[in-house]
């Protein structure tokens, strides 16, 4: 780990079809060597997530995913007690064992139901695992507040069982898609990274590992479009990585050699995702 | 290395004389990142302390600039008349805010106006009087506005039976339930984004809601405001930080340089285009504007659609709505009209009990089921 250097994980994450610019594998590299959370901002579909996914796998361990949502609170996201199980032991136990063994026995690590933060923490390694925590402006901000306790000291305390630790600190990735604007406290913590659509040299190459036996001069037109779709301001969702792959996926299965109006009107739909757009791309005549 | 540890030091005063939020625990990090990674030249270098030290892309332009100007002293020399270091409230942010818009950062800065007004505009502040009366207004608004639950619950003597909480007491008297627990969904806050026309025609209305819309901030109402005139600009920080006083007066700093005209419809696209991501249809978009419009209403139309399609409610807010004899005649007004929810005056918003019923009947959150209307005698007058 201590040879590691930018250049060597933009290579390890294209092992793992991942092409990483400098920006991203600096920012990887700084997270894992400084042990701090990441926090990436960015379009949808720009493979924020697929940062998280790829860590894991190029590390060789387990990704934890949390994945938010409006109204998630801290016994959904940490851990909480099997309650019917516990039930079910206490009616079965009640004859043969006196009530203290069955008290200590109840709130023992058998009847904890890992949640992924817990989860992470309670990691057998040997390697950290990676956090991936999702999407975290859906979240509320009192949710927001209890991931801050959370990052900052890597410990949770169940009244029952104590303070636990985490023994190997986990990489923690968070993504946000800016449908709110994540508090100053959450940032503060963070290391802080900002994806945008990529470059379409970037793209093609993109295109070259995720679907590799798409022809060199189908896979430069479908750039090409796609990166003239995202010049369109009026547009509400431009299309993203995932849906470019998409696409040049679909053709590839419909085994088309280029990209005619017949094509492009039938396949449209892999790009662009809603009505109005699809009115929008129509009327200026490009489809 | 001390080197560069002295230049991360400098850097980020310089960064926090612009108003850019870099406190010693940024710092830290940026040595440590200068540090662990093997810089290999000035653009890498760049790249290596944003990562560490930025924690938003709005701040992205402003530290580019920052590093240019240290990096590269003879461009600084190239532009004397520009105070490098500026203390937070003398308008270190405006001047930011001023770049970007014009897009040129070397050079002096030059605009296009319509109609070149440099006459300085005052955004009149709020004074102390009416401030204590909208934070009493916005108090009681508030015990209004919740009155709808959300997706979070919270324990309550009555309610929905809940079950694990039940079974957690239970466990307490080895599993007999002497105690039922129950829960109910927590009362949920609205979302509100604030849209304010702060052209010239608009200064004698805006102090009201500008202040309410700070104390709604303040008591913890999830809240956007944005102001426009010929460009659109987010004011929730300022007015967040600074209050409404300070605020009203950076935000007039601005407009003076603006120029004047309003340009509603390429606003709104703007604010579809960069902030859409905050609109949800559980939104109250809210409209501060007598409809002058000096862009084309085509853009107007399009961008209300778009608008209309993608929030709860849209609430348009002109001065002039409650007079006498008051027919929405201006081609923006005209062109809005169709895709607006309601129409509402500001002289019944400009007393407390009118503020309240108007903003309590209405911004309910709306993805839920619809409040059975008894709506004000103020909205049903408006509605057009």
């Amino acid at each position: 780990m201590s040879s590691l250097t930018p250049e060597i994980l933009i290579r390890e994450m294209e092992k793992e079809l991942y092409v990483a610019d400098e920006a991203i594998a600096t920012a990887v590299f700084l997270a894992l060597k400084m042990e701090k959370p990441l926090l990436i901002e960015g379009e949808p579909g720009c493979g924020k997530t697929e940062i998280a996914k790829v860590i894991a796998k190029m590390n060789g361990t387990d990704l934890i995913r949390l994945q938010c949502y409006e109204g998630i609170t801290a016994s959904q996201a940490l851990y909480e007690w099997d309650y019917p199980r516990q039930l079910l032991h206490i009616r079965l136990m009640e004859s043969s064992k006196s009530t203290d063994e069955i008290a200590s026995e109840i709130f023992s690590e058998k009847f904890l139901l890992r949640r992924p933060l817990l989860a992470a923490l309670l990691h057998p390694g040997p390697k950290p695992p990676v956090l991936l925590i999702d999407e975290v402006d859906r979240s509320d901000e009192e949710f927001e507040g209890f991931l801050l306790e959370f990052l900052a000291e890597f410990q949770v305390t169940i009244p029952e069982l104590g303070t636990i630790t985490a023994e190997r600190k986990p990489i923690v990735i968070l993504t946000s898609n800016r449908t709110r604007e994540v508090g100053d406290g959450l940032r503060r913590r963070c290391l802080y990274l900002y994806v945008t659509y990529p470059s379409p040299e970037k793209e093609r190459k993109i295109l070259q590992l995720r679907v590799p036996d798409l022809s060199p001069k189908l896979s430069e037109d479908v750039v090409e479009f796609v990166q003239r779709l995202r010049g369109i301001p009026e547009l509400t969702k431009k299309p993203g990585i995932s849906e470019t792959i998409d696409w040049a996926q679909a053709l590839k299965t419909l085994g088309a050699k280029e990209i005619t109006s017949n094509v492009l009107s039938s396949t449209l739909s892999c790009l662009i995702k809603s009505e109005d757009d699809l009115a929008q791309i129509r009327s200026l005549g490009i489809v | 290395m001390e080197y560069l540890q002295n230049f991360v030091v400098l850097l980020s005063n310089r960064l926090r004389s612009h108003g850019v939020k870099c406190g010693v625990s940024e710092s830290i990090d940026g040595c440590i990142a200068v540090e662990s990674v093997p810089i290999r030249s000035v653009h890498h270098l760049r790249e290596v302390l944003r990562l560490a030290m930025i924690k938003r892309v709005d701040d992205y332009e402003i530290f580019d600039r920052v590093f240019e100007e240290l990096t590269n002293p003879l461009r600084r020399s190239s532009r004397p008349d520009e105070p490098t270091e500026r203390m937070p409230g003398q308008g270190g942010g405006d001047q930011r805010r001023v770049e970007k818009g014009s897009g040129q950062s070397s050079q002096s800065i030059t605009f296009y106006s319509p109609m070149e007004v440099l006459m300085k505009r005052v955004l009149p502040a709020p004074s102390r009087d009416s401030f204590r009366q909208s934070k009493r207004v916005i108090r009681r608004l508030r015990r209004r506005l919740a009155l709808l639950p959300g997706r979070r619950t919270e324990t309550s003597p009555s309610g929905l039976f809940d079950f694990p909480s039940t079974v957690r007491t239970s466990l307490k008297t080895y599993g007999e339930f002497l105690k039922i627990a129950h829960y109910r969904r927590k009362i949920s806050r609205c979302r509100l984004i604030a849209l304010f026309d702060v052209s010239g025609s608009m200064d004698a209305y805006t102090t009201f809601l500008m202040q309410s819309m700070y104390a709604l901030a303040r008591q913890g109402v999830a809240l956007e405001v944005f102001v426009f005139s010929t460009k659109l600009v987010r004011v929730s920080d300022l007015l967040r930080y600074f209050g409404p006083k300070k605020a009203a007066e950076r935000i007039s700093e601005d407009i003076h340089i603006w120029g004047s005209g309003t340009r509603i419809g390429s606003c709104l696209q703007i604010f579809l285009q960069k902030f859409g991501g905050l609109i949800s249809r559980g939104t109250v978009v809210m409209i501060v504007s007598d409809g002058w419009d000096t862009g084309e209403p085509e853009l107007l139309d399009m961008a209300m659609r778009e608008l209309k399609n993608r929030t709860g409610r849209i609430v348009w807010i002109n001065p002039h709505a409650d007079k006498p004899g008051f027919k929405p005649r201006t081609i923006g007004m005209e062109t809005a009209m169709p895709y607006i929810d309601l129409l509402a005056g500001m002289a019944s918003l400009q007393n407390i009990r009118g503020f309240v019923r108007f903003f309590g009947n209405e911004l309910q959150p709306i993805n839920r089921k619809p409040m059975t209307s008894r709506r004000g005698l103020l909205s049903q007058q408006n509605r057009l």
